[in-house]
């Protein structure tokens, strides 16, 4: 049992060996994050300094959203959280800033815009929200620089444009101060514009726009510019030095009843001295409806068949495009009446869109009709007959019916049992005669058939069928097992039962061969060991010498003598103390051996 | 001692079935790899099913219901291989191949897309998750969600369509110092891009950790949730032919292999009743002779026989 204790703890150590070996690739894949060791923060300032530059190049170019949304990916820069705080802290005094400063920049547009309309009261309101915005700015800044100083120290940051808010600041004041010299005492004379257009225009067509800009109380305002509007189309016009403006501009192909013109003056040369004006007007457009009306001769069909679509197109002569299953055909409407032949192809069933069009063409506009047709298969009836239970190895008979309403369809029907997949072409009934695998896992299987119309008008059927599976090799090899050792079992009852005769002498005691020192002992016990590897017949704990020798006799032939003797010698000595005849037994023993040996 | 031995050796190979069977392995991207290298959590989340042979591929009849994804391939392709995802591709399958310093390019390659894993490892020293090789990637979306990667690469090529790149202080390290050197290139690096094949589309990750288990939810980044995005509403299938084995993972799947033939399995079963009744029967014979004697011979006085055995026993 050591010795065996022995093979597995090798066998073990060997397997624990094999299992820490790895695959070797030169660089890792990848490292547990878990044991990586944390990145030393000082090797990252050059970095970070570098990229607090990119962030404030941004805000000096006024690119405030670029900027505040890479200050907020900062959160993803990796510090320890001994000295996180510091970065989150200048971080959000940056955000801080550049949000003031945004804002400032928003005061002051919105200011000129009011100034350009001439609306001074509102413009004074948003000037000081400007201002108050830029002071705001101007007390974060020294707090950031607090901050920065921090940073720069224990983290060796170096930003070398932080300046750059400062030139912000600076600018921004300089732009509120002109600002606010602009508005002081000033007042814009109201303007008027006029617009000269036809009432009712072509679509494509060529228009001519004319107008006079002038003051309220009728002063011309020359080499002004002036927004013109149609539809989604802008052009810009300057006036002459009669305050005049007029252009062309092309009336786009809209196919509606109606387009709206405007004309705007905003000032811009004139910025404070004058107020905005603006006036619109609507044009109806011209130009000629298509209709279409078309109509199919039914409302459903099956795949292979044909629909015709009838119909008729105004104004003639028009091309029909016509959209159905993915296909575009077009005919012409000749005399305004068109026919069209549509054969379903293999679709699934269901609704499908057919849609025919007019695409516009110059003043006549487009117009587009969508009928719908139903398109369906017929179902097929499929009866499958297949055995309970499939024996490994055994050949089993898979059949089935198949048919469409009263009359049997071409089919090909695929089988699939046991990862083999066969098929057949099949008109109403079929067959599949097929083998079981020898061996496998015994349980339910399932066996698909799938059958495919050769026809398009039927729709394909699948059926699963449920089958068990038993393979025999198992419970043969456990029945055949259990059987063997129960007879063994059965058979050593019988032989202990066994009455035997009662020797004169009690010699039935087993001695441990394993502890034999004496060497009459171990001389015999090696010649019974040498006749059970001999024979195969094991000398037994109840058995006596005598009853061994005799047992052995009949098989040992002419050895048996030999034996016999040894054995009585060892009977001698054990029993009567004869310790003499231990040469003779020696001499027997080896005799024996070559004996067996032959 | 013949016996003892076979008995042994017998026992062991039980204790290796047992180890086989509860011991899982520790390869990279394996799916049964429950430690932080392996795809346990990922497979478990997405419902992976492992794929041994990519020319299974050719038997799905909708591809484009299904994501092949080959993570960290060890191994090379086969021109079979490189023909059965390319026939997948062109029926409008997805393939996800994320991949550093494997075989990937090899596969790109052979499908003819112009796109490349650089190789060198990507260094970020400023966008990471706690060492300058586990670089941070934004990846985009309403929340701003981030890639972390482990050791990653880049993507080089010119037509593809970049999904997401590396911070622009990232660089690869070519010598590996760690450290930006002049000749290395610099970031924004792609490190995720798609391409379209024939009906279908390759998306390339340049790093395969993104998917094992110690680094799906780590450090704030989605990639578990981006992996999941990516697979969509699609059937996930794992290339598990091309990872690198230990030899406990080819011994083990040997083993399991053998278990699976019917005749090994009862063989085995054969064996393990026959030594059982051979234990049985062994303990039965090391009964104490004097019983059996006394079972014979009930008129016999016992007192006598062990005095007799005794005497004989101190000879």
């Amino acid at each position: 049992m050591r010795i065996s204790l022995l093979v597995v703890a090798f066998i073990a150590l060997a397997s624990i060996a094999i299992a820490s070996v790895g695959a070797g690739i030169e660089i890792p894949r990848h490292v547990n994050p878990v044991e990586v060791s944390e990145e030393n923060p000082l090797s990252q300032s050059q970095f970070l300094s570098a990229f607090y530059e990119e962030v404030l190049r941004l805000t000096g170019v006024s690119y405030y959203s670029n900027a505040t949304s890479l200050v907020r990916n900062s959160k993803e820069v990796y510090l320890p959280s001994s000295i996180r705080y510091l970065i989150e802290r200048f971080n959000g005094l940056l955000m801080q800033e550049i949000e003031h400063l945004n804002l400032t920049d928003s005061e002051i547009n919105i200011t000129l815009n009011l100034l350009r309309e001439g609306n001074f009261k509102e413009a004074y309101k948003y000037l000081n929200k400007a201002i108050l915005k830029l002071n705001e700015a101007n007390i974060t800044r020294n707090e950031l620089l607090d901050a920065y100083k921090e940073i720069r120290r224990r983290l060796g940051v170096n930003i070398a444009n932080l300046n750059e808010i400062d030139l912000l600041i600076k600018n921004r004041s300089l732009s509120l101060k002109e600002l606010k010299g602009k508005l002081r005492g000033e007042s814009a004379v109201p303007t008027d514009i006029s617009l000269e257009l036809p009432k009712r225009v072509w679509v494509g067509s060529q228009l001519t726009v004319k107008g006079v800009l002038t003051t309220i109380n009728g002063d011309p305002i020359p080499s002004e510019k002036v927004i013109f509007k149609l539809g989604n189309i802008t052009k810009t016009f300057v006036t002459d030095g009669n305050g005049i403006y007029r252009g062309e501009i092309k009336v786009p192909y809209i196919y509606r009843p109606n387009i709206t013109a405007v004309a705007e003056y905003l000032p811009e040369k004139y910025l404070g001295k004058f107020e905005s004006s603006r006036v619109n007007r609507t044009l109806e457009v011209l130009y000629i409806q298509s209709n279409i009306y078309a109509s199919l001769n039914a409302s459903s069909a099956v795949p292979g068949s044909h629909v015709m679509i009838r119909g008729h197109a105004s104004p003639s002569g028009q091309v029909v495009v016509v959209r159905a299953f993915g296909l575009v055909k077009r005919i012409r409407s000749d005399e305004g009446v068109f026919h069209l032949p549509l054969e379903i192809p293999s679709v699934k069933g269901g609704y499908y869109d057919i849609i025919l069009r007019i695409e516009p063409n110059g003043t006549i506009s487009p117009s587009e009709r969508v009928l719908y047709l139903m398109v369906y298969r017929k179902q097929l009836n499929l009866s499958i007959e297949s055995p309970p239970f499939i024996i490994g190895g055994l050949n089993f008979t898979v059949k089935g019916r198949i048919s469409g309403g009263n009359s049997s369809v071409p089919c090909r029907v695929i089988i699939d049992a046991f990862g083999e997949e066969r098929s057949l072409v099949a008109n109403g009934s079929f067959a599949f005669r097929l083998k079981s695998p020898l061996i496998g896992l015994v349980g339910p299987k399932n066996i698909t058939i799938t059958v495919e119309p050769l026809l398009p008008n039927y729709e394909v059927a699948s059926h699963l069928v449920r089958t068990y599976y038993i393979d025999w090799i198992g419970p043969l090899a456990i029945t055949l097992l259990v059987t063997i050792s129960i007879l063994r079992l059965r058979r050593e009852r019988v032989r202990i039962m066994e009455p035997t005769p009662i020797p004169s002498v009690p010699q039935k005691i087993r001695i441990r061969r394993s502890s034999l020192r004496d060497p009459f002992a171990r001389l015999y016990f090696s010649a019974v060991n040498m006749i059970e590897r001999s024979l195969g017949m094991k000398m037994r704990a109840h058995y006596t010498l005598r009853e061994y020798a005799e047992k052995v006799g009949r098989r040992l032939g002419n050895a048996s003598f030999f034996f016999n003797r040894l054995t009585l010698l060892y009977e001698a000595y054990l029993y009567g103390g004869m310790k003499s005849g231990l040469e003779k037994a020696k001499g027997y023993y080896s005799v024996l051996k070559k004996v067996l040996k032959l | 001692m013949r016996r003892e031995i076979s008995l042994g050796t017998l026992l062991s190979l039980l204790l290796i079935i047992i180890i086989f069977f509860y011991y899982p392995p520790n390869d990279d991207f394996s799916p049964i790899n429950p430690s932080w290298n392996g795809l346990t959590k990922f497979a478990s989340s997405v419902n992976l099913t492992p794929v041994n042979d990519l020319s299974d591929l050719r038997k799905l009849s909708n591809a484009e219901n299904y994501t092949i994804m080959i993570i960290g391939p060890g191994e090379k392709f086969s021109s079979e291989d490189i023909e059965a995802v390319r026939d997948f591709l062109e029926r409008g399958g997805l393939l996800l191949i994320a991949d550093d310093f494997g075989t990937g390019n090899q596969l790109l390659s052979g499908l003819g897309v112009d796109a490349r894993f650089y190789g060198s490892p990507l260094v970020d020293p400023l966008f990471m998750y706690k060492n300058r090789y586990l670089p941070k990637v934004f990846i985009g979306g309403r929340d701003g969600a981030y890639l972390c990667l482990n050791y990653g690469t880049a993507i080089e090529g010119s037509s593809l369509k970049s999904l997401a790149n590396s911070s622009s202080f990232s660089f690869l390290d070519l010598n590996m110092n760690g450290e930006h050197d002049p000749n290395e290139p610099t970031g924004p690096l792609t490190v995720m891009a798609s391409v379209t094949s024939g009906r279908g589309k390759i998306i390339i990750i340049a790093d395969p950790s993104i998917a094992i288990n110690s680094m799906l939810d780590i450090g704030g980044c989605s990639n578990g949730r981006f992996l999941k995005e990516v697979i969509g509403g699609r059937n996930a299938l794992l290339d598990v032919s091309h990872l690198k084995k230990s030899p406990y993972t080819s011994a083990r799947e040997e083993m399991f292999y053998l278990l699976n033939i019917s005749e090994v399995r009862y063989g085995l079963l054969l064996v393990l009743i026959l030594l059982a009744l051979s234990i049985i029967r062994e303990r039965r014979e090391k009964r104490d002779p004097l019983e059996e004697i006394l079972v014979r011979h009930p008129d016999w006085d016992p007192k006598i026989l062990n005095k007799l055995k005794e005497e004989i026993e101190h000879v």
